[in-house]
């Protein structure tokens, strides 16, 4: 379809969620209605269980942050290899970090940081494909759309595209990253997008009643025959528009605004935009939202590594720290995991421009929470930073130590659009140090 | 016989050999080859709403179906075609279209606002499409004397430090070459800039480096402008990247460097012509310009581009053309034309393949099927095609005098997702086509601009009850005058039946006053609303 320009629908080298959605194959649950709704909250309710309300922030470091000066800055390599600006004694003994990441260093007792996570894509569509899915799609860097689905669609798929206890979509997306969509599951687990108005339009225009009155009117009559389109326009449109009223009867535009929160806590994160995206993140997660993935991009740093480190890290240093120290005051370690990584590391060693190139051999992650081993450092590179010398941790191994902590089981499968039961992990193990 | 046939078609000019007639007998080559039974043909309802809404951004007015339902000419769907392409909205929608498909719909309104009425001029005008990219290639002067500039200084990318000038030129212009390569001729060139395309022999990594320095030459000087705003003035200066030479990394780290070239045809000094000239003379006629264009206008028209994957401008080996008889002789044709767009519209919507339904038989249901168009895609809308249509269907009789107020408000509820670009080799990606999404949907269920036009004393629903009246009488007038507003077309006899059916959600809902006027009102309005969040209001069918 025409897509000139795009969003994550096709960021020039990528191609795009337009196509997913058309290529939509298995589209499930239409809207609920009111009542059904109701009806299942009720449930809920009388059961006495709460709906699982583990969760994940996925912050991506869009470009491909360096593994060297973020949180493997190996001040031990030879000059040209070692971090350009240093490192900082964390607060955990053995473990530095770079030296921009001050408040970080701070809370790294609550901190995991893998260093020898790897894979073999140096691509920008490529590698965030591989990392956001689990799978490598070399294509991906020719403009070819995802091929697999990301990690919070395949969440919104195994739990409902919408919390049914509280009405907010499992997975929410704050800014766009390539790979992040449903590809072949379905554009009902789309990420709902909070950019835009969508925020306005929560504000109810007419009571509940009457909007309930007014879609049982839509429902009543078929407008346009379904057999029309067997492309997965139509039952998309018919999710959305479920998933718009399950919206409009939640609680969501309280959730949405971090206004309502305690002054102390907003003191904590600050002026920050992506410390307000941050805290956002947490509402969403206490209120039962699965999966939120937050772009914060700037990070292909190809010349003078140093200075851009100094102009991009300090915002992250700031929101991760404050983040991790909110949500462990608040308890909620356990419940919620935040993933920190990107496409791919940078090359060990600095290039003619005082920057590094793209470089998947190495790859940068830290995690925080999610009821996993905190105040480690996982596996280990070699002495210039450029490989793993302990055993590689993959992007499936990442995939599947976020399936533990949100409960899906690590062989959930689902139907491809050929009918072909596919697993959504393929050979992936929950990371050993830190599920213990 | 047959000379009749052909006296008769040059007649109602469309002679059989023509381009639509062409499209129309190489598809029904392939259907028998790949055994699809067409689709039928739309009503003439169908048709007026999915060409209008493809030529000129919206929904036809009620006048607008009667007028076209009252011609009795044999031939009224060309002389409609005729009379959408000949009218101002045509204008505006194309350079809506433009404007988004070149700046992208988040560019600052200081700037896409300039370039709209630009490219508005330029179709009202119906100057060809070679003068379009060669005004835009040639750009010169300043934002505030040139609109066209706004495309350069929207896409000139990352900056390179002062002191490097004179060596690489002012800016990268990177997202400025893939970009042009993309619109118009249908390449993601963008992408073989890191890397060349695997089975591409023609564009490899070289090329787009060599047309990148075409552009390294180009000036950008900042012109205090009216008021506090700075205008941008574009030249050509030849002390920039004066040694002509860029280098570029291949993905092995092997460092090469390239001079401006385009596919091979080497600018040096010597030349006697600007880079950008040089550029501009051989990217218009290289054949891929009208052939990008062919890409483009049937992608838009069909829902499918002419080749095996949905996108148009995926214009590599690997996705190979389905059609290329259809490829060669339109854009053959197009070329004939001077780069007549219209004529190219034209041709494809007299086709007698773009009337047919969209409803799927079994032999055309699948998505693999649809690359042969024996019937028509399903098409999402743009945010501005379904704002404008919003706009008909709210303000009524009053659509002239209220439609540009009324779009601004509605375009300013909603705004499409945007994803940054993950990298410097990325162009800002952004998304001015359908936004299909919950979003959406919470726009169109909840807006506040909707809602206030529903219940608006001179709303169309206030409307409505003043020459119907608000009562069970009233409903059964109200109820087609309200599908023609918004579906342009009649209930069906099931849909009459359930909407005046008291035992509809409505009347059971234990209303009290199902006599009084302002219950009646209420459920005008509700009926309203459930059409315009049908899917059917929000698709091109």
């Amino acid at each position: 379809m025409l897509n000139l320009w795009s969003d994550r629908k096709t960021p020039a080298c990528d191609g795009g969620t337009r196509r997913d959605f058309l290529k939509a194959g298995v589209l499930g649950m239409g809207g609920l209605t009111l009542a059904s709704l109701m009806r299942a909250r009720a449930q809920a309710a009388e059961a006495g269980q709460r709906t699982r309300n583990t969760s994940v922030v996925w912050l991506w470091l869009g470009g491909g942050p360096t593994h060297v000066e973020t949180f493997d800055p190996k001040m031990s390599a030879p000059a040209e290899f070692r971090s350009t600006i240093g490192s900082v004694q964390t607060n955990v003994a053995g473990i530095e970090i770079g030296s921009v990441f001050e408040k970080m260093a701070r809370v790294s007792d609550k901190m995991a940081y893998v260093r020898s996570f790897a894979h073999t894509n140096s691509g920008h569509g490529g590698g965030t494909h591989w990392v956001m899915t689990g799978y490598n799609f070399a294509a991906a860097d020719n403009g070819q759309g995802q091929n697999k689905p990301g990690l919070g669609s395949i969440l919104a798929r195994q739990r409902g595209a919408n919390n049914p206890e509280t009405g907010l979509p499992t997975y929410v997306r704050m800014n766009g990253i390539l790979g992040d969509g449903p590809s072949w599951l379905g554009s009902a687990y789309a990420p709902f997008d909070t950019g835009g108005n969508a925020r306005n339009n929560m504000n109810l225009q007419v009571t509940t009643e009457r909007l309930a009155e007014r879609r049982e009117l839509l429902r009543s009559f078929d407008s346009l025959d379904r057999e029309v389109d067997r492309t997965g326009v139509m039952a998309g449109l018919d999710s959305f528009e479920g998933q718009a009223y399950n919206l409009l009867l939640s609680k969501a535009r309280e959730t949405f605004d971090i206004t309502r929160e305690d002054p102390r806590t907003l003191d904590l994160y600050g002026n920050n935009r992506l410390a307000q995206q941050m805290l956002m993140a947490r509402r969403l997660c206490e209120a039962g939202v699965g999966f939120v993935t937050l772009n914060y991009g700037g990070w292909d740093m190809h010349g003078n590594i140093a200075q851009s480190m100094r102009q991009t890290a300090p915002a992250v240093d700031h929101a991760v720290s404050a983040f991790v120290r909110d949500v462990n005051q608040r308890g909620m370690q356990d419940d919620i995991l935040l993933v920190i990584t990107g496409e791919f590391g940078r090359t060990p060693r600095v290039n003619g421009g005082a920057g590094r190139d793209h470089w998947a051999p190495l790859s940068t992650l830290a995690l925080s929470g999610g009821g996993l081993k905190m105040g480690q450092t996982v596996g280990e590179s070699n002495a210039r930073a450029e490989v793993p010398k302990t055993t590689p941790i993959t992007p499936q191994d990442l995939m599947a130590t976020v399936f533990r902590v949100l409960g899906i089981p690590q062989d959930l499968h689902y139907n491809d659009p050929t009918g072909r039961p596919t697993t959504m992990l393929n050979g992936g193990r929950p990371i050993r140090e830190l599920v213990g | 016989m047959a000379f009749h046939l052909l006296c008769l078609a040059l007649l109602l000019g469309q002679p059989g050999n023509g381009p639509s007639a062409f499209i129309d007998a190489e598809l029904a080559i392939r259907w028998q080859k790949e055994k699809l039974t067409p689709a039928e043909k739309t009503s003439d309802q169908e048709f007026l709403r999915r060409v209008s809404l493809d030529l000129i951004g919206r929904i036809p007015t009620l006048q607008e179906q009667e007028a076209y339902l009252q011609d009795a000419a044999k031939d009224r769907r060309r002389l409609l075609v005729d009379r959408l392409l000949a009218q101002d909205d045509f204008a505006r929608h194309w350079a809506d279209k433009w404007s988004d498909w070149l700046l992208g719909w988040a560019a600052p309104a200081e700037a896409w606002d300039p370039f709209h009425g630009w490219l508005h001029q330029h179709f009202a005008k119906n100057r060809s499409h070679k003068e379009l990219a060669e005004k835009l290639l040639l750009a010169r002067g300043t934002t505030a004397d040139n609109p066209a500039v706004h495309l350069y200084v929207r896409l000139r990318g990352e900056p390179v430090p002062e002191k490097d000038w004179e060596k690489w030129g002012q800016y990268e212009m990177v997202p400025f070459t893939g970009h042009v390569f993309r619109v118009f001729h249908a390449y993601r060139l963008q992408c073989v800039q890191c890397h060349d395309n695997p089975g591409d022999g023609d564009v490899r990594q070289e090329a787009f480096q060599a047309m990148n320095l075409l552009f390294r030459q180009v000036r950008f000087t900042p012109k205090p402008g009216a008021g506090k705003k700075s205008d941008i003035e574009i030249s050509d200066d030849p002390a920039l990247n004066k040694s002509g030479l860029s280098p570029y990394e291949r993905r092995n780290g092997l460092l090469l460097f390239t001079t401006p070239g385009f596919y091979g045809s080497l600018w040096t000094k010597k030349t006697n012509q600007t880079r950008r000239e040089f550029f501009a003379e051989r990217f218009v006629k290289h054949a891929d310009f009208a052939r990008g264009h062919v890409s483009l206008m049937w992608d838009y028209f069909f829902g499918h581009g002419l080749h095996r994957t949905l996108d148009f401008d995926d214009m590599t080996p690997a996705n190979p053309i389905v059609h290329p008889k259809i490829m060669d002789r339109l854009a053959a044709e197009f070329v004939k034309s001077g780069h007549d767009t219209k004529a190219l519209m034209r041709w494809i919507c007299n086709s007698e393949a773009y009337g047919l339904k969209s409803v799927a038989n079994k032999s055309n249901a699948g998505p693999e099927q649809a690359v042969f168009f024996s019937r028509m895609q399903v098409r999402t809308l743009t945010r501005r095609q379904v704002a404008e249509s919003l706009a008909v269907a709210l303000s009524g009789e009053d659509y002239l005098k209220r439609r540009a107020k009324l779009r601004a408000e509605l375009l300013a509820e909603f705004t499409p997702e945007t994803i940054p670009p993950a990298s410097h080799c990325e162009l800002e990606p952004l998304n001015p086509e359908a936004d299909l999404s919950v979003r959406q949907a919470l726009w169109l269920m909840n807006g506040s601009v909707i809602e206030r036009e529903l219940v608006s004393p001179q709303g169309p629903v206030a409307r409505a009850v003043k020459k119907y009246g608000a009562s069970p009488e009233g409903l059964k007038k109200v109820i087609p005058h309200i599908f023609a507003i918004t579906l342009g077309r009649p209930p069906t006899a099931r849909e009459m039946e359930t909407l005046t059916d008291p035992k509809t959600a409505q009347f059971r809902a234990g209303k009290q006053q199902a006599d009084a006027p302002a219950f009646w009102t209420s459920y005008y309005e509700d009926l309203f609303w459930a059409l315009l969040n049908s899917n059917e209001f929000t698709l091109n069918h």
